[in-house]
């Protein structure tokens, strides 16, 4: 038998094992050099959802020549940390911001010889990479079936979260979807039109829905689908968050109610005779 | 760093202190799983608030369960607007009721003089540590809606990951401080089970759902009286 006082001991041992455990840092392998081809993979990878070279400007700006007018020491530090950039204010990076609707562009978390890779593209690049919604054959998009996949009427085919989990839309009624992440109605004008918000859906890059969608990429034809759907609601003003609000307020409030009486009528049938005494001690 | 603290070594160190310790406490004192009741020392308030609470929590508390582990069939069940609409306001009604309940059991404890009296240190901190986390579970709903959704996108992967002792913090990394809070209040409150009269709730005392209600007779009319 332990004696009582090691009991805590054995605790403690555990607890710091299990503790340092989970605690340690996975071990990065090696990078691989970089070159050209490399670096298309990667802009395939992480940057068509905005970015085209010479198909025009997405949610981003057009690339075709931006390593002749930028600094290669500028493009490298934006490439590597482009929040950074933007928090310390450095003057093109504020410019871009405000050109571009305000929309940051998203940290990758890239490794040197990625950004590297991706540069050495961004030099030889040709105009050969047509926008994601100029050329492909135009996907007809479907409003009504965006609007399913929207909501969770209808699950994504590879298993990805609803939209509305998180995001409302002046395309539904009250009281309307999630505002865990900002209101999608405007979001086509932002984004560079239909074209634009469909690539930004095919190469998810906000930070908080990369874990989400990273394993569970939208089909093409979901993209069309909610970008149609998306383009329709963007006719309309935004809902109105007071409105919303006071809508869930007050049914969750009446569900309450409800419960409250519940809880009312189990009391009266309580026998009064045998209880007021016994309440009374 | 701060997210591996508050998401990888706050719930292991909850869930081991919380079996080390239950496991502790039923082999030394394991007359003291209980819930020590003071029904008998005051029961027109607790009635209230103990119907409301447990009715209002254990539903609450079954839905986060269902939901982490069977995410399939959460996901199936919330399919379609309306569906998803009758879930999450019921929900918001019972963290209500249980709000209610939970202010009632504090009041209870603070007015009520043969109550106070058998109240420890434990039962205060447990007390403000469930109210808090059902302020902050109802405040998670109703601020950043529809929590039943994103759950299974968020918390759910990331008690899987710790499950699977290969924790990942990144589908919870990006949350409102608000939520964050309310994950770490579950470990927080799992923690306290083997100090606290929580320890009850490890009894599984369910069939209290639907038991008939039970007469005390006394038979000492004087105190009756008084």
């Amino acid at each position: 038998m332990i004696p009582k006082k090691k009991w805590w001991l054995l605790g403690l041992v555990l607890l710091a094992g299990f503790v340092s455990g989970g605690l340690l840092p996975s071990i990065q392998a090696a990078p691989p050099g970089q070159s050209a081809e490399e670096g298309e993979a990667l802009f395939q990878q992480y940057c068509t959802g905005c970015h085209t070279i010479g198909g025009g400007d997405l949610a981003g700006p057009d690339l075709l020549g931006v390593a002749e007018k930028r600094d290669p020491e500028w493009l490298e530090h934006w490439l590597a940390e482009p929040d950074k950039m933007i928090a310390d204010g450095d003057p093109i990076a504020l410019q871009l911001l405000a050109q571009y609707n305000n929309i940051p562009m998203p940290n990758q978390h890239l490794t040197l010889s990625e950004i590297d890779a991706l540069l050495a593209y961004l030099g030889v690049a040709q105009p050969s990479l047509p926008s994601p919604g100029a050329g492909q054959p135009a996907l007809a998009g479907n409003p009504q079936a965006g609007k399913d996949l929207f909501t969770g009427a209808k699950g994504l085919s590879a298993g990805g979260s609803a939209c509305a989990a998180c995001h409302d839309t002046a395309g539904l009624g009250a009281p309307g979807g999630g505002l865990l992440g900002p209101d999608l109605t405007q979001v086509v004008q932002r984004y560079g039109g239909e074209a634009g918000l469909r690539g930004t859906l095919g190469v998810i890059a906000f930070p908080s829905m990369v874990p989400v969608y990273r394993d569970r990429p939208l089909t093409p034809q979901e993209q069309a689908d909610l970008a149609a759907f998306l383009a329709q609601s963007a006719e309309q003003s935004p809902p109105s968050r007071g409105v919303r609000h006071l809508t869930v307020y007050a049914l969750a409030f009446g569900v309450m109610d409800i419960f409250l009486v519940g809880l009312f009528v189990w009391h009266r049938r309580l026998p009064r005779a045998a209880r007021r005494p016994l309440a009374r001690r | 760093m701060a997210d591996l603290v508050l998401f990888v070594a706050i719930p292991y160190a909850a869930v081991v202190v919380a079996v080390v310790l239950t496991l502790y406490r039923y082999a030394n004192n394991r007359f003291s799983y209980s819930s020590l009741s003071s029904q008998l020392l005051e029961n027109s308030v607790l009635s209230w608030a103990s119907v409301a609470w447990h009715y209002a929590i254990l539903l609450i508390l079954t839905a986060h369960v269902l939901a982490a582990l069977f995410p399939g069939l959460w996901a199936r069940l919330l399919g379609g607007q309306v569906r998803l609409y009758v879930i999450e306001i019921t929900g918001m009604g019972l963290a209500l009721i249980a709000i209610i309940g939970m202010g009632l059991f504090i009041w209870r404890r603070l007015t009520n003089p043969r109550a106070r009296a058998v109240t420890s240190t434990g039962d205060w901190v447990l007390l403000a540590v469930l109210l808090a986390q059902v302020v902050l579970g109802f405040i998670t709903a109703f601020v950043y809606r529809w929590g039943a959704l994103w759950y299974l996108q968020t918390a759910a992967p990331w008690l899987e990951s710790l499950v699977r002792l290969n924790p990942d913090t990144s589908y919870v990394a990006l949350m409102p401080w608000v939520i964050k809070l309310h994950f770490v209040g579950g470990f927080v409150t799992i923690a306290l089970i083997p100090f606290t009269r929580l320890s009850h709730a490890l009894t599984i005392p369910v069939s209290y759902l639907w038991r008939p209600y039970r007469l005390v007779i006394w038979n000492r009319r004087q105190a009756v009286r008084e």
